[in-house]
């Protein structure tokens, strides 16, 4: 149940229904592109918005999980008795209690879990839960479950997993799957023709997604019909999920999560609390309400693995790349998970000899889950590094050496076109916008406090598709209400889509009211991720739109008696193009009165065929590198994103820079640390484990958008963002502080302990 | 165990009968039914539970952000509480306005947070400048903005209110009359002036002051419990013939803001911002930061190297103690059952040098991996006191002896300041843990040791050059 919601569909393409109006590019937009606040602000700073956290039932229980502290360990006895005659404790369930032996942890049509399994494979794996009074009892009943466990050893470290002998996290070895092998030309030749070559090995710690609201849900039963609060990226996969566990229609599970406090991706899968805190609802008739404590949210709801990639690169004296050989080694976690990060090796440059290798291996430690574009900074960090080092060894300034060696086409066999792909305007804009030259001239590579500049690109291999259905009404008075099934995890999905209802059928957004994100109202959408919420949805809003506006000015074009194609909305009016005298407020549309509404339905139309689509970026930053206490300032960062075409762009810039903190925080300030000698997370808390705050991020940040629309792509020109805004940040980071200091620091995240170690180093070798 | 506990929340009075330890925020949330404050970690760490406590002194009510998570509500008895509910003036005012305006909030979870720990600043500010509100806003955590539209936001907020409002006015009023906060505050805030304060309770074992390490160690422990409270509503920092006293429940914000100490030790802003987040210093007091006994307590360090004094009194009466004999073990102190700080007593030496250096991951919000205070007094050109200390070098706070010994009778010059920077580091006692290896943090004591130097003799390239 867990791969099947992630970015991709996987199967067969979804079937499209034709759309009964085909919208077509505004030729000139007046709402579209603007900075336009959003449309639940007040929600937002008034405290009135109500996230699933907040919901309160009356006679609510509340629920707490019981998590095995051991890395690897059988469950051989669970004593419940204690518990269950505690205070206000209404359920305690375990692998015992009937109903609970539910299959999880898909991939492939094959399970390898249950709900609450015998085998506990990480420090934090769900044992048992309870249902109380309050969250105090709850936790109190909990710490009284007594739990016998046989300890099996366990491994935490990537490379040791493959090590002969390493304890076995599943039957079969610790390999996931077949390592994904790319590759193509000759790679020995390749080499040959090279006339420079770097290798190295680089490492990226895991980072943990950390979104604000923490995970959980509230469940509510009448008679058979289960109500759930999630906060959740994606309500439909939450539905499916829980209507296949208690064997129910899908028609009978509602799931809400109308505001919900960010995910990053962690909040794709269905999780354990929500099933349990539905299956304790029934026992007991009452709602139950499980939240997880932070340090579970750090420890059993996902993360980015760390991945450790060594990559040898050559390029002819002229700057041509000749051969690239890549090799990444990820930790899935206790359950599998494609840990790859090579697609920017394979595709991002051209380069004719390739070989690319992915090998993913069980831990036992938390699962990763996909964390924002799953992959690409990690492989950024390494690619884009030995980008710059290579750029030096042939002498060639590293903007320069991409924009040369940048691929503009797929290199797939056959090669495939890009729908727009303007990689090469975000580097040259992008470098002229920030001032690239000048700020290279103002390296300091002397002293206590040096200053260097860096720079990194990257594209999203991922653009979304159908499906996605979104229904327009336009009521009689001229207000609109707008219904899409996507899930506004902060991107501000809610605030795009009543504009492009507001720019086809002239309704102000402030006339428009949203609703979204809830199975039985809404229409459907896949979940909100993998920067494809925009281009997905963003056709089918306005499909449906058009579908309004084509009877709209057929009704019109009767009253008006002229033909329908010479008619347009402006200002709420329908006017005619040929003949201003005639015109017709929308409200006198006299069909619209009679009818009460007018309703148009949208579909996402498939994807073109024979073509690839991918957003790119470049991103530029300036650092300031303390020698004496390895702390980095970064004085100020710029990303150049083609996106296609931008829709808000208040809300397109700070997408770009909330990206840019959390590539930040893996570059230099987050991971997670795993004790040795038990296996568990030792910094599982915001205090230990460091999230960017207000004073760690950049000085000042730019953010140029290029701003083509990709009509070969979709109706909206539009391709998605949030991922590839946190792509190349790291990287760029990396360059910047090896540019100041003149080494090269190839683990991330770049701590002071790092940077101090490494210039101590460097005094030595002096 | 439960107490009827009453103050004002936003704009009215409210009487709860529920257990006096607690957390204001689960008072809010539940009893008070107001979901606006959000919680995201409960141990002070992310700043989406702050509200403004505004406390009563002397015909004034004195507000500030703090989390409220980590506060007792017995702690809010006779306060004027603000919540992100009491800013609103019920549609997009002033204060939200440029935040609504520069999308400042995404997923909006930590928002709430940001605009009262804002509004905390705005009426304590002493500039309109930007770098003060960024630090005050350290102690919220956002996962998704990146912080950039924050930053505008509240620049445009400062903007406006540099152009309004004079520094030296009124300024709670003054917020009010340009709409910032709403004027039903207005008559709150009378309400709470004509409140009982809270009666402060002695001679329980484990008594809050702050509660920012008790919350956090303890959190299961008071929800249901009554609570003594450390009495925190006198003390303050003042000066006492040749002396300096700090109350034991002074807070590390009191330490920052006290003029007295400034004029003493210099200004105390940037060394106290290296401290936790705002709404925990606001908390934070001197004694639990001794009594909590961590190797890296920061104004344990301080007061280490100024060579404190503590006072204590107890059911046997008043006794004094170095500070420096308080530490008898890892978290082992020479503290009585029952016993409290009441207050801690550093000498004036006219032309003290006081430094405060540490270094962590993040700037903020942290406890440091490492870090250190000098104070140092010259006579002819040589030193001839010192003070030096070090946090997180060894299980217990560490006063560095043997480097003050040495520091006697030399010029402040590079060859004292590298001696000074290898002894220290030979001194120190690290082991290996999350917050760094043990030769990390020896490295680290040695290059903070430097700068001491260097901030405090204006030492810079001489550092540089000395070999080691
Ligand atoms: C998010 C966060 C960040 C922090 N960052 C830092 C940091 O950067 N640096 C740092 O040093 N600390 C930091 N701390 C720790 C903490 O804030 C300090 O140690 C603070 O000074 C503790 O004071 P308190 O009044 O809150 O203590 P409390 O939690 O109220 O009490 C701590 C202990 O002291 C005892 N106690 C309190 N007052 C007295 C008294 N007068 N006499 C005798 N015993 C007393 C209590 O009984 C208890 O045992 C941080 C804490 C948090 C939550
Ligand atoms: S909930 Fe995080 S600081 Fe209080
Ligand atoms: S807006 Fe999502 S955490 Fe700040």
């Amino acid at each position: 149940m867990t791969d099947r919601h992630d970015y991709h569909v996987n199967g067969p393409l979804p079937e499209t229904p034709d759309n009964d109006a085909t919208a077509g590019a505004w030729p000139k937009t007046t709402v579209i592109g603007s900075r336009r606040s959003r449309v639940d602000a007040y929600e937002r700073v008034s405290g009135t918005a109500v996230y699933p956290h907040d919901v309160s039932l009356p006679g609510m229980l509340h629920g707490a999980i019981l998590r095995c502290p051991h890395a690897h360990a059988k469950v051989l006895s669970i004593d419940t008795t204690a518990a269950e005659k505690m205070a206000g404790v209404h359920a305690v369930i375990t692998r015992a209690t009937p109903g609970t032996d539910i299959p999880w942890y898909e991939r492939g049509g094959t399970f390898s879990s249950t709900l609450f399994d015998a085998t506990c494979r990480y420090a934090g794996e769900e044992v048992a839960a309870v249902a109380a009074e309050t969250p105090l009892q709850a936790a109190d009943a909990v710490r009284a479950i007594e739990v016998t466990y046989e300890v099996l050893p366990f491994v935490i470290d990537d490379a040791e997993a493959l090590a002969p002998g390493a304890p076995a996290v599943h039957d079969g070895g610790n390999m996931v799957g077949e390592p994904r092998l790319r590759e193509r030309g000759d790679l020995a030749a390749g080499f040959g023709e090279a006339d420079a070559v770097v290798e190295r090995t680089y490492r990226t710690e895991c980072q943990i997604h950390a979104p604000m609201e923490p995970h959980g849900s509230v469940a509510r039963w009448d008679g058979n019909r289960l109500t759930v609060w999630d906060s959740t990226q994606g309500v439909f996969p939450v539905q499916e999920t829980l209507a296949r566990v208690f064997a129910l229609p899908m028609s009978n599970i509602r799931v809400i999560g109308h505001y919900m406090g960010g995910g990053f991706g962690a909040k794709l899968e269905t999780g354990k609390y929500t099933v349990m805190a539905a299956i304790m609802a029934r026992m007991t008739a009452r709602p139950v309400k499980i939240f997880l404590p932070r340090e579970d949210c750090f420890t059993a709801t996902g993360n980015r693995p760390a991945n450790t990639m060594t990559i040898k690169i050559g390029a002819r004296s002229d700057g041509t790349l000749t051969a690239i050989d890549y090799h990444s080694l990820g930790a899935a976690g206790a359950y599998a998970y494609g840990a790859d990060t090579s697609s920017l090796a394979v595709y991002l440059y051209r380069c004719p000899n390739l070989r690319a290798e992915d090998v993913t291996v069980y831990t036992n430690a938390g699962k990763a889950r996909p964390m924002r574009a799953p992959g690409f900074p990690q492989g950024a960090w390494a690619l884009e590094q030995a980008m710059n080092e290579l750029a030096a060894k042939v002498g060639i300034d590293p903007i320069a050496f991409r924009l040369q060696n940048l691929a503009t086409e797929l290199q797939s066999d056959p090669p495939m076109p890009y729908t727009s792909y303007q990689l090469a305007a975000c580097l040259e804009n992008g470098a002229a916008a920030f001032g690239w030259q000048e700020a290279a001239e103002r390296r300091v590579t002397e002293g206590d406090i040096r200053r260097g500049v860096g720079a990194a690109a990257c594209f999203w291999g991922y653009a979304g598709g159908p499906p996605s259905t979104v229904v327009v009404k336009l009521f009689a008075d001229g207000s609109a209400n707008l219904n899409l099934g996507a899930s506004d995890i902060g991107t501000g999905t809610k605030t795009w889509a009543a504009m492009i209802v507001a720019e086809e059928l002239g309704v102000p957004v402030d006339r428009i009211q949203v609703e979204n994100a809830d199975t039985a109202t809404g229409q459907y959408a896949t979940p909100s991720g993998g920067s494809k919420t925009v281009p997905s949805d963003s056709p089918a809003v306005l499909a449906a739109a058009a579908a309004v506006k084509r009877q709209l000015l057929g009704f019109a074009a009767e009253q008006l008696e002229v033909e329908p194609g010479d008619l347009e909305i402006r200002d709420g009016e329908v006017v005619s193009r040929s003949d201003g005298e005639k015109h017709l407020a929308v409200t006198a549309v006299e069909m619209l009165g009679r009818r009460g509404l007018i309703m148009g339905t949208g579909y996402r139309d498939p994807n073109p065929e024979g073509s690839v689509t991918f957003p790119c970026a470049a991103q530029f930053c300036e650092v300031e590198v303390d020698t004496r206490t390895g702390e980095i300032r970064i004085l100020r960062f710029l990303g150049a994103h083609d996106s296609g075409r931008v829709l808000n762009r208040l809300t397109f810039d700070n997408q770009v820079f909330g990206g840019m903190a959390m590539g930040i925080g893996l570059g230099v300030t987050e991971e997670r640390v795993l004790d040795r000698r038990t296996g568990r997370m030792v910094n599982a808390n915001f205090h230990d484990y460091k999230v960017p705050t207000i004073l760690d991020v950049a000085d000042s940040h730019a953010c140029l958008a290029i701003d083509v629309p990709d009509e070969a792509f979709n109706s909206t020109g539009t391709k998605g963002l949030g991922e590839p805004a946190t792509i190349p940040t790291a990287a760029a980071i990396a360059n910047a502080v090896a540019d100041a200091l003149g080494i090269r620091v190839t683990a991330a995240p770049l701590t002071p302990r790092a940077i101090l170690e490494a210039v101590g180093s460097q005094g030595k070798e002096a | 165990m439960s107490r009827l506990i009453s103050f004002v929340l936003n704009a009215s009075t409210v009487t709860f009968d529920v257990p006096a330890g607690r957390p204001l925020l689960d008072v809010i949330r539940g009893d008070a039914d107001l979901k606006g404050t959000k919680h995201a970690c409960r141990e002070g760490d992310c700043g989406s539970c702050v509200v403004l406590v505004g406390e009563p002194t002397g015909g004034a009510v004195r507000y500030r952000a703090v989390t409220s998570c980590l506060m007792p509500v017995a702690a809010a008895s006779g306060c004027h509480i603000i919540t992100i509910e009491g800013l609103d003036p019920g549609r997009i005012g002033p204060l939200q306005r440029p935040f609504v305006d520069e999308g400042a909030s995404q997923c909006g979870f930590c928002t709430p947070g940001f605009l009262v720990s804002l509004a905390g600043h705005l009426l304590n500010c002493t500039t309109w400048d930007v770098g003060p509100a960024f630090n005050s806003l350290a102690g919220n955590i956002c996962r998704c903005t990146g912080y950039a539209s924050i930053q505008r936001a509240t620049a445009r907020i400062l903007g406006t209110l540099r152009h309004r409002v004079d520094l030296d006015e009124p300024r709670f009023a003054a917020l009010v009359r340009e709409g910032f906060l709403p004027s039903v505050l207005r008559g709150a805030r009378a309400l709470a002036l004509g409140l009982e304060p809270s009666t402060d309770t002695h001679g329980v074992d484990r008594p809050v002051a702050g509660g920012t390490d008790l919350y956090v160690q303890r959190p299961d422990d008071f929800s249901f419990a009554d609570v003594a409270l450390v009495p925190t509503r006198r003390g303050g920092i003042r000066i006492e013939g040749g002396e300096i006293v700090f109350a034991g429940s002074a807070t590390a914000e009191d330490m920052k803001r006290s003029r007295e100490l400034a004029a003493e030790l210099g200004d105390m802003t940037g060394a106290m911002d290296l401290m936790g987040s705002l709404p925990i210093r606001e908390r934070a007091t001197i004694a639990g930061n001794f009594v909590n006994a961590s190797p890296i307590g920061d104004m344990t360090a301080m007061f280490m190297a100024l060579d404190a004094e503590l006072e204590l009194v107890g059911d046997g009466g008043r006794r004094a103690l170095p500070l420096r004999s308080f530490y008898l073990g890892y978290k082992n102190l020479d503290l009585r059952p029952g016993e409290l700080i009441d207050s801690i007593r550093i000498k004036r030496r006219p032309g003290l040098l006081f430094n405060f250096e540490k270094v962590s991951k993040r700037t903020h919000l942290d406890i440091a991996s490492v870090n250190t205070a000098a104070a140092l007094r010259l006579e002819n050109g040589v030193i001839v006191e010192a003070g030096l200390s070090a946090g997180g070098v060894a299980p217990v706070p560490l006063a560095l002896v043997g480097t003050e010994a040495l520091l006697i009778g030399r010029s402040p010059d590079a060859e004292t300041a590298w001696a000074a920077a290898h002894s220290a580091a030979a001194e120190a006692k690290p082991i290996d843990d999350v917050r760094g290896s043990a030769v990390y943090k020896r490295l680290l004591l040695r290059q903070l040791v430097l700068a001491h130097f260097q901030v405090i003799f204006g030492l810079a390239d001489e550092l540089v050059e000395v070999p080691a």
